[in-house]
């Protein structure tokens, strides 16, 4: 039994008033002095047990007279309303929204949790034997309970429960089309709970609405009153390939997805967990920025960044985290002619002495930033060259169809080649063997050579990077790195589609080309670096914008650490011993095995389902002595953040289209069902109990007369 | 206890001059053979000198010859004395309950002024036909004895008596009449007056007590309105006249019934009892005019005696 007004039962406690009256009428007797005692002790004496239950039953009726009376104003209804509403003959069609956008909430307590409770409460109440139905809009909409019986209500709650929001939008538009032409003809009770997000209820005015009587629609609308919702987007570092101890940026874009301005929200930079930085974010509505936080992380090795917002009403898309690789240093092997063996025929010998100074001395060159080999040997096998982060060709090294395959063969198993084009270089070898390897991210045209020291020369642009690694190193046109002088370079004719202009002469021309491919990548530097024909050796202030683009070029070679939901999960385990097993987890969930696939140059480590949901995550790898955890950022779309309701005009006129009464909570829905339902009320029943009990009074004060 | 509004009494509230133009007609007669001192009007258990014969008995050594019946003698031919019937003056003693709980009043009029005023009117009546009265007023408290006389002071003794006695303390009726019996040898008449509200056992056997002894035994009963209709509606507080301190709150609406019918119970023991031991039960509410009332029993006395 509840009670369409409960608020009147507190009206119950005038029950009393019978009693109240009783005793005052008791303590205010009027006193008489009274001569026939005899009389008056006989009647008392030989009435008193009767007289004693006479006053109790009066009072009891008395008091339920006005307690009934309370009950009835009260409009008492049955629990068995609900079923009772459509004679327990209708088919109940649940329509769930299990999109994300359901977590939001006002403080601990959401939307989707008062949908489940107000599902719980009113599947609680059907009956063995009756049909229903349960749609369940979520990445993949689909009916779950399709016109099944009721089991019994523990067993429809548990299927109701195993449902998981998800992340993704929903077209609630398309699921309430799809439950109307369920059934479409029988006595039915659709029941929608979902939120008013406008973008989810798009295209509701092109649903046909039922057009029989039999139909009514119930749509449970959880109430949101904070409605201010930011979301990180992405997350991501700014460079390809972080070295320890270097600064990177890390950038994280916010987008606004409320309908009004939300000021100072402070987004944390979370790193392994522990705070590293915060920066405050202002948005106007629908608006995204894109904020810039500076890292330095010391530990090489596997990391995780978490890029946070302060709560707002949708707590699930304030945070996004990415895995970052932070390397030791960057390997280079240069290729050289064995007979070339002067110190600046090849690149080996700037770039030796670029790797002394970036480590801050000889001695120290064996743990500084930029590593840097050669290989002399005629033979050069893919085996050989995969052990170095990028490989560079320059003119000191004679280019043949087999080093064109065996370069390719290493691009492809994921390795970086740089191309660095000196005043030594064989221009029609390059472009015959290494354009026909597919290896030229740009045709050379020709290669022009100045006077060293004379007045033509180019000098590199220290603006309009477009690669966010390259940008701290824009410091206007007067700045370090242009001062460099390059006296040779190439001139291009045509250039690969898919390649980019990573960096560019003060005259536009193109520097540093890049050329991705499916793992590997190319980078052709339009001048050399043996420092024949430039002034590298002097300008040292621009060795670290070299070693910044080398880090990214060898950058290609990894497997992003940052996915989208759904994609494989990838890495490759090099060194040795190789991994026994690897598993794949999400926070949270309970990890799963990852596949590991033999590959060059190490195992490859995969977990081809992916996540299904946006967090951290990580790969675990485990060798026989060892194991290692490379850390994964799963980055979902924000399809579903916008919590933006739907106008309210529009509402107003859908509802009336549809005719579906809106609640708002388990309890308004009950009453609606009572309120809508047939004989739910029992307003009668009591009010007939009142007149039975004051007809039971009446009768009762009769025999008195 | 609450202030009773009696009005006061005084000889001549008692009994006013009209109750006693009222009364001057009106004689009563003792039903039964009594024994007067002095000779009147009434017939006397003993024979002697009288109008009225009686009837004969044979005559015996020492009988007055003059009573002998030659005519009666001659026909049987053995001597008859005849014997008469004896007139005696009747002794009349009214018996007075003034326990407390006559002070019981409605509209002013209480029972207590009631039964003085019958009191007063027995008085004046027996005493206008010269026979004797004495007044008896008791209650627990104490018990006023005035000896019987047919003297006209007399009258002025019982209604200065009544006028100065006020109902107090608890019924003590059935020990005044058990004393009664040893008090009053002489067959007589003896009036009680009273409201009845007690336990009638013991009263009644004093009662039966003093009909074997020869006593006419007359009883008025006085009835408050209000306690005979018991009027009310509303919780009440009956604070007991008779004993101090004694109160009932009760609620009188389901009561009523149930009081009603004890009442009316109460009311047909008395009477049943009185019919079946040949006492004249008159009762008369405490607003009722005494003469009415009295004329009334006194007619239906005497057209009872006349039909014997």
């Amino acid at each position: 039994m509840n009670f369409v007004y409960p608020g009147l039962l507190y009206g119950l406690v005038l029950g009393a008033i019978p009693i109240i009256v009783y005793y005052l009428m008791r303590f205010r007797s009027q006193r008489v002095a009274w001569g026939a005692d005899y009389i008056l002790e006989r009647a008392l004496a030989r009435r008193r047990r009767k007289l004693y239950w006479d006053q109790i039953i009066l009072l009891a009726l008395r008091a339920l007279v006005v307690m009934a009376l309370v009950a009835a104003f009260a409009r008492p209804r049955s629990r068995k309303a609900v079923s009772m509403a459509t004679d327990g003959e209708a088919l109940r069609i649940v329509l769930i929204d299990g999109s994300y956008s359901m977590l939001a909430g006002d403080g601990a307590r959401t939307r989707n949790d008062a949908a489940r409770e107000a599902v719980r409460e009113l599947v609680a109440r059907w009956g063995r034997g009756e049909k229903w139905s349960l749609y369940v809009m979520d990445s993949r909409p689909r009916w779950v309970v399709d016109h099944a019986d009721v089991v019994d209500a523990a067993h429809s709650l548990a299927v109701i429960d195993a449902l998981q929001v998800q992340e993704t939008a929903v077209s609630l538009a398309a699921g309430l089309e799809a439950v109307l032409q369920h059934a479409a003809g029988q006595r039915r009770e659709i029941f929608i709970f979902a939120d008013d997000q406008a973008a989810a209820w798009e295209g509701l005015e092109r649903v046909t609405p039922a057009a029989d009587a039999n139909t009514r629609l119930f749509w449970m609308r959880p109430p949101l009153a904070d409605r201010r919702n930011l979301a990180v987007t992405r997350l991501e570092a700014g460079h390809e390939r972080v070295l320890r101890g270097f600064p990177f940026s890390v950038y994280a874009q916010v987008r606004n997805f409320s309908a009004e301005t939300v000021r100072d929200a402070e987004l944390t930079l979370l790193v392994d967990g522990a705070r590293y930085g915060a920066e405050r974010v202002s948005l106007p509505p629908e608006q995204s920025a894109r904020v810039r936080l500076e890292v330095r992380i010391d530990e090489p090795g596997s990391h995780l960044i978490t890029a946070r917002l302060s709560g707002d009403a949708l707590d699930f898309d304030n945070a996004m985290s990415a895995g970052i690789d932070v390397s030791d240093a960057v390997s280079l092997l240069v290729l050289r002619d064995a007979d070339r063996s002067g110190k600046f025929e090849s690149a080996a010998g700037f770039l030796s002495l670029a790797a002394r100074v970036l480590a801050g001395g000889g001695a120290r060159e064996a743990t500084g930033p930029l590593r840097v080999r050669e290989h002399t040997e005629a033979q050069c096998d893919v085996a050989a060259l995969a052990a170095c982060d990028a490989v560079v060709l320059d003119g000191g090294r004679t280019v043949t169809p087999e080093l064109a395959r065996a370069l390719r063969g290493y691009v492809d198993q994921g390795g970086t080649l740089v191309l660095a084009a000196d005043d030594t270089i064989d221009l029609a070898a390059w472009r015959r063997h290494l354009g026909k390897a597919g290896l030229l991210p740009a045709v050379p045209a020709r290669a022009r050579s100045e006077p060293l020291g004379g007045q033509t020369f180019r000098r590199l642009s220290a603006s309009g990077f477009d690669l966010p690694a390259l940008r701290d190193f824009e410091t206007g046109a007067e700045g370090d790195i242009a001062q460099v002088r390059f006296y040779t370079w190439l001139e291009f004719e045509a250039a690969d589609p898919e390649a980019e202009v990573l960096a560019r002469f003060t005259d536009g021309a193109p520097f540093a080309w890049r050329r991705r491919f499916e793992r590997g990548a190319v980078l052709l530097l339009a001048a050399g670096l043996n420092s024949r024909n430039n002034n590298l050796l002097v300008r040292e202030t621009v060795y670290p914008f070299l070693l910044r683009l080398f880090a990214e070029a060898a950058g290609a070679g990894q497997y992003p650490r940052r996915v989208g939901r759904s994609a494989p999960v990838r890495y490759m385990a090099r060194g040795e011993p190789p991994p026994v097993a690897a598993q794949f987890g999400l926070e949270g969930e309970e990890p799963a095995p990852a596949a590991l696939v033999p590959d060059t140059p190490g195992t490859r480590v995969e977990y081809r389902p992916g996540a299904d949901r946006s967090g951290p995550a990580s790969l675990l790898v485990l060798r026989e002595n060892s194991r290692e955890r490379v850390w994964i950022g799963v980055q979902g779309e924000r399809s579903d953040s916008s919590l933006t309701p739907m106008p309210d005009a529009y509402r107003a006129r859908m509802a009336e289209r549809f005719g579906w009464t809106e609640v708002g909570s388990a309890g308004e829905l009950m009453e609606a069902l009572e309120a809508d339902g047939r004989g739910a009320e029992r307003y009668g029943w009591v009010m007939a109990a009142a007149l039975l009990f004051a007809l039971g009074e009446l009768l009762m004060g009769l025999r008195f007369v | 206890m609450p202030e009773l509004k009696e009005r006061g009494l005084t000889l001549d509230t008692v009994l006013p001059a009209e109750t006693r133009d009222a009364l001057r007609h009106l004689e009563l007669f003792a039903r039964k053979k009594v024994e007067g001192i002095l000779h009147g009007a009434h017939r006397s258990r003993r024979k002697g000198v009288s109008t009225e014969f009686d009837h004969h008995k044979q005559y015996m050594p020492g009988d007055p010859i003059k009573h002998v019946d030659w005519k009666a003698s001659a026909r049987h031919e053995r001597y008859f004395v005849k014997r008469y019937i004896e007139d005696t003056a009747l002794n009349v003693r009214l018996v007075v309950d003034s326990s407390a709980s006559h002070r019981q009043a409605t509209g002013g009029v209480s029972a207590w002024g009631q039964i003085a005023r019958i009191a007063a009117s027995l008085a004046y009546l027996v005493l206008r036909q010269r026979d004797s009265v004495g007044l008896t007023l008791t209650n627990a408290a104490q018990c006023v004895w005035t000896s019987s006389s047919s003297t006209q002071t007399q009258l002025v003794r019982v209604l200065q008596a009544l006028v100065t006695a006020g109902a107090k303390a608890s019924d003590a009726l059935d020990a005044t009449l058990r004393s009664l019996v040893a008090r009053e040898p002489r067959r007589g008449m003896v009036v009680v007056l009273s409201d009845l509200m007690f336990d009638p056992q013991e009263t009644r056997s004093a009662i039966r007590a003093l009909q074997a002894r020869g006593h006419e035994v007359l009883i008025f009963q006085v009835r408050d309105p209000n306690a005979e209709l018991f009027p009310f509606n509303r919780w009440m507080q009956f604070d007991s006249l008779e004993r101090e301190g004694v109160r009932w709150r009760v609620d009188t609406v389901p009561l009523k019934r149930y009081y009603l019918e004890e009442y009316r119970q109460f009311m047909e023991e008395w009477k049943t009892w009185t019919r079946k031991h040949d006492v004249h039960f008159v009762t008369m509410r405490s607003d009722e005019p005494v003469e009415t009332a009295l004329s009334k029993y006194l007619a239906l006395r005497t057209g009872r005696e006349g039909k014997k």
